[in-house]
């Protein structure tokens, strides 16, 4: 026994020079970390006086929305509040509550994965990311429910991956994996600006939602109806905005997104500004994701968003706008 | 509990700390039935209950057959026993199929049976325990075993965690002795043990949830081409075979930790060179099984062509229900007996025994014909997989159909090597499985290929490192998802 146990130990110790390498290597800088930008955004939420443009969502609004432009354009100051799909629909539309004041304005545009995927709910470790770079977000959650027996059961693996990779990276590419995701490289607004002028990632495999989850949809709509009795409550103004998708993924999925269009239409409490058509891009006009878009694909949709937002304005808070309206 | 889980890593140095420190053989069986119940109640800890139950019934009848040598008792006692274990399988297995099977007769004759299948779970590893349990109770009638008054033993060999969800199915034979024997700690089992768990893990993590990828994917698109169906059938074979060896191996693995061996669950099964060697290779535990309490009772080989046969069939018939209540796996199975039948009789034609057990050993002269044999069995393996996976037999049959259309047209290579030299997960998946073949073939006559004995230990400890490396560097996001065999 004695001698199996010192074989192991030893071996394990090995192991564990790889390990410290990982953890030293593989930890994020906390302080530059792409969700400690979360705070900056906060803290502009709460800075800024007057009526407000609050934009939330995913990755996608972060990477794909200039709005300072948007702002400038609606005399408003503009918040992008967009950080990361993996932190599930609650946080997106819960973060906005933090500072609303009657006359804002806040356009919600989730990714087609937060309405109708079992992404609604966020993934744990992401949620457990954020939470370790802005404690605060742990109340943002409104299922809170991350346990260590779904972390150990279903995250740690990849986890230990992920950090594995970071740490690989660093050390022989003497730079961190994702390095342009980080808090130093969002604006004032807090739009993501460092891709902008960077080359874009070839071969993006297209996103399919063919399959539309009722279950999670059914979800979604209570979440955002929520939101919207919320924000009608306070005098806020909230309208929702389709997320960009690539033309290949549109080809893909074009019937269910017709028919989340079409459900979203008929039971959503608040305006909708655009349409899935609109929001189709050509896949070069994606950076390293479908739902981060190149520098000619953010202005586009920041345009048709400036034009939809300005047409949709005079309409009554919680009034919906009809397809003709829109167009 | 999920083997493939950083859970399940932390819990078996506890349950190994525990058990090697009480010492006492009493107090050890203690520490695994509770550590096994914990592992169970993992997944719902109603499922206890129906282990405990099933395993109480089973044990007061042992007890009773021993105590009794009238030969009506006996009998009464063994079918209350098979009735009560396969009851408990009818219910919670098979309830709804036949009674929607019924229903779907009753429709096409014109009369409608109201609706009453349940909404029931299928307990987690139901199939392998209520088999363990049942042949305890077969083999103390058929007095190849005594029957054991000791409770604590025998819940630890019907809740043994290492081996409860998804096997190997042991024998109690085999099995319950260990329980009831002193075990004193053997460093050769325990480092072989970790071997084997080390090379699970990476047969699981990496090669089967990589593989399963892109198997869901291909299947689950209606528009997928016949290439592309043949490509995911051939990755089934490997996801279905690394998955379920990976459970046996850290299952194997980890019951050395407690100097308890169970038996060898596969034996390098696509390197067989027919059928019938493949049942000799693969699901070793099942296969045994059923040739014992199903084939052999039903009249085995000692009977005339036809029945033998038809023994063949029935025999596979019953192991294809056994996986699943759906009719894919019947014909799964189906396939299998066929084929079987077919090379056994040929084979008894030819100065042969028993099921599939070669008397003489036909050594064929070239290695070519070898490898086309390997070749045409592993084919065949693929055919009957495609009923084993599709969702339905009517989904099997188009998925045959495509495939034999891309044949057919002699375009079955080209759209799947472009897919491959497209897709860069793709690749590197395709990449990993041929270096997992190659560590195959070079260690096809080991039970673990990472034995290496002869090895220098920095060679061997070198080795190890790597592959825990590689299972980190190459686990996709899927990584750690349930065991196919869980589904059983």
């Amino acid at each position: 026994m004695r001698g199996f146990l010192i074989r192991l130990v030893v071996f394990l110790l090995l192991q564990s020079v790889v390990v410290v390498g990982v953890l030293h290597f593989g930890s994020p800088d906390s302080s530059n970390h792409y969700f400690s930008a979360i705070v900056d955004k906060a803290n502009r939420l709460e800075s800024v006086d007057g009526p407000k443009l609050i934009i939330t969502g995913g990755s996608n609004v972060a990477f794909g929305v200039d709005s300072r432009r948007i702002g400038e354009a609606l005399g408003r100051e503009a918040i992008n509040l967009g950080l990361h799909a993996g932190l599930g629909l609650d946080f997106c539309l819960n973060v906005v509550k933090e500072d609303l004041n009657a006359g804002d304005l806040v356009v919600i545009s989730p990714e087609y994965e937060l309405l109708c995927t079992e992404a609604v709910h966020g993934t744990p470790a992401t949620i457990q990311l954020l939470s370790e770079h802005w404690p605060k977000a742990k109340k943002l959650f409104s299922t809170n429910d991350f346990s260590w027996k779904t972390f150990f059961d279903h995250e740690a693996i990849w986890t230990a991956h992920v950090w594995w990779r970071r740490a690989r990276h660093k050390v022989f590419r003497r730079s961190a994996v994702g390095d342009e995701y980080v808090r130093s490289c969002f604006n004032e607004f807090g739009d993501y600006v460092d891709h902008l002028d960077k080359k874009r990632k070839q071969s993006l495999e297209p996103v399919d939602i063919s399959e539309l989850d009722f279950e999670c949809l059914e979800l979604a709509i209570s979440s955002i109806n929520e939101f919207a009795d919320y924000c009608k409550d306070r005098g806020v103004q909230v309208v929702f905005s389709f997320p960009p998708m690539a033309e290949d993924s549109f080809d893909l999925c074009q019937a269910s997104v017709s028919d989340l269009n079409r459900i979203l239409k008929n039971r959503l409490r608040l305006m909708m500004i655009d349409s899935p058509s609109e929001l189709v891009f050509s896949e070069t006009q994606f950076y390293d994701s479908r739902n981060h878009l190149t520098k000619t694909g953010r202005r586009k949709r920041s345009d048709t968003m400036i034009a939809n937002l300005i047409y949709a304005h005079p309409a009554k808070v919680g009034d919906k706008v009809s397809d003709t309206e829109i167009k | 509990m999920n083997f493939a889980t950083v859970t399940f890593l932390l819990y078996l140095p506890v349950v190994f700390a525990t058990y090697w420190m009480v010492r006492r053989r009493t107090s050890q069986n203690a520490t695994l039935v509770i550590a096994s119940y914990v592992f169970y109640s993992w997944w719902d800890y109603r499922f206890c209950a129906l282990m405990l139950g099933s395993s109480l019934l089973d044990f007061g009848i042992g007890w009773l057959l021993g105590k009794t040598d009238k030969i009506s008792r006996r009998r009464i006692l063994l079918a209350a026993s098979i009735c009560a274990n396969l009851g408990l399988l009818g219910v919670f297995k098979y309830y709804n199929f036949f009674v929607g099977n019924f229903q779907h007769l009753m429709a096409s004759v014109g009369w409608q049976v109201s609706d009453v299948t349940l909404e029931i779970i299928l307990p987690v590893g139901i199939s392998f325990y209520t088999f363990q349990t049942l042949s305890y109770t077969i083999d103390v009638y058929r007095k190849q075993l005594e029957p054991t008054d000791n409770l604590l033993d025998y819940l630890a060999f019907v809740s043994f965690f290492p081996q409860l969800v998804a096997g190997p199915i042991e024998r109690a034979s085999r099995l319950l002795p260990q329980f009831e024997a002193k075990r004193v700690f053997n460093q050769t089992a325990a480092r072989d043990g970790c071997r084997l768990i080390l090379w699970g893990l990476f047969k699981k993590l990496v090669v089967a949830d990589r593989l399963s990828i892109f198997v869901n994917e291909y299947y689950a698109d209606p528009h997928a081409s016949g290439s592309h169906l043949a490509l995911a059938t051939v990755f089934f074979a490997f996801q279905i075979y690394c998955d379920f060896s990976a459970y046996s191996d850290i299952a194997i693995g980890s019951a050395r930790l407690f100097n308890i061996r169970l038996m060898r669950n596969f034996n390098y099964p696509y390197f067989s060179k027919n059928l019938t060697e493949f049942w000799h290779r693969w699901h070793i535990s099942l296969s045994t099984w059923f040739r014992d309490y199903v084939y052999i009772p039903l009249g085995g080989s000692r009977v005339g062509a036809f029945r033998r046969v038809l023994n063949v069939m029935i025999t596979f018939l019953v192991s294809g229900l056994w996986h699943g209540a759906a009719w894919r796996f019947l014909f799964w199975g189906g396939v299998h007996g066929a084929a079987v039948s077919t090379s056994s009789f040929k084979k008894r034609t030819s100065n042969t025994d028993e099921i599939g057990c070669e008397k003489s050993t036909l050594r064929y002269s070239t290695l070519l014909l070898t490898i086309l044999q390997i070749v045409t069995t592993f084919a065949l393996v693929c055919f009957a997989w495609v009923f084993f996976r599709a969702d339905s037999v009517e989904a099997a049959l188009l998925i045959h159909q495509k495939i034999a259309f891309a044949c057919w047209d002699l375009n079955l290579f080209p759209p799947a090597w472009n897919e491959i030299m497209g897709n860069r997960e793709l690749r590197s998946t395709v990449f990993i499985l041929l270096v997992f073949v190659a560590v195959e073939i070079a260690g096809r006559n080991k039970e673990c290929p990472l034995h290496m004995p002869h090895r220098p230990v920095a060679f061997r400890w070198a080795t190890y490192s790597v592959l825990l490396l590689a299972t980190v560097e190459f686990v996709p996001r899927v990584g750690g998802q349930d065991f196919i065999y869980f589904d059983f």
